[in-house]
């Protein structure tokens, strides 16, 4: 049993240490860096009559709304 | 069996990093650090600031976020309110760009102090989850109370806690 957990801890020291390196930690945009998330022009569609009649279509015709953009203009805040 | 535990102990071990290196909310503000991390903008400086006041409302804002418009109107009154009992706002700004920051203030009156951080490490720092988030400090740098985002209905919970830091209820 204490020869597994021996032969076990360098590999695993290796891989924390990978992991650790790794970006994986640290995943996500900070909420103060959202703002370029927030510009018009990242917005899948820009024109906002276009896109309007876009959603109609998909809440008339297929019940789902939403899921456009970036809750409260990509500020993190809602 | 042995490869089970294997793989089991691979999972934890991936979510070691997260656990070690996830951000904790600061407790305690070293306003020296803090200092070093920010560029002063209007009015007073900001160690005066501190120096002068009980408690200070540390507010992390960024042009780009609606609920930041609205909160500026409300600071400043918080600011003429309160000001006698010795709070003192310092509003960080946390644009990448600063032009887009001064377009912002020639728009929207602030009469508390401003200063700049395009680097966002005040705001890492502290631990900020949102924009815009405040943080109720005494003079020693305790963290008294932090209030995540901004709109009409969280004026008066907001108010409340000022009140409760200055001692006033």
């Amino acid at each position: 049993m204490l020869n597994d957990i021996c032969s076990l801890i360098r590999p695993l020291g290796l891989m924390l240490l990978v992991t650790a390196l790794s970006a994986c930690s640290n995943l996500g945009v900070k909420p103060w860096e959202r703002d370029i998330l927030a510009k018009q022009e990242m917005n899948l569609i820009s024109a906002p009559l276009e896109a309007a009649l876009d959603d109609h279509i998909y809440f008339s015709k297929e019940a789902s709304s939403g899921g456009r953009s970036f809750g409260g203009g990509g500020c993190g805040c809602n | 069996m042995r490869s089970r535990r294997f793989i089991y102990t691979l999972f934890i071990l991936m979510a070691l990093p997260n656990l070690l290196f996830a951000q904790d909310q600061a407790k305690q503000v070293d306003w020296d650090a803090l200092n070093k991390l920010i560029t002063e903008g209007s009015n007073d400086t900001v160690t005066q600031n501190i120096r002068q006041s009980k408690v200070v409302l540390l507010d992390f804002w960024a042009s780009w976020c609606g609920p930041c418009r609205q909160s500026f109107p409300w600071m400043n009154a918080m600011k003429a309110q309160y000001q006698k009992q010795g709070l003192s706002i310092i509003a960080i700004n946390l644009d990448s760009e600063k032009d887009e920051a001064k377009a912002f203030l020639s728009e929207v009156k602030a009469d508390f102090t401003i200063a700049f951080d395009q680097e966002g490490m005040s705001a890492e720092m502290l631990g900020v989850e949102a924009m815009p988030m405040s943080y109720l400090i005494s003079s020693t740098g305790e963290v008294l109370h932090q209030m995540a985002g901004f709109n009409a209905s969280k004026k008066a919970r907001h108010e409340a806690h000022i009140r409760q830091s200055l001692g006033l209820e």
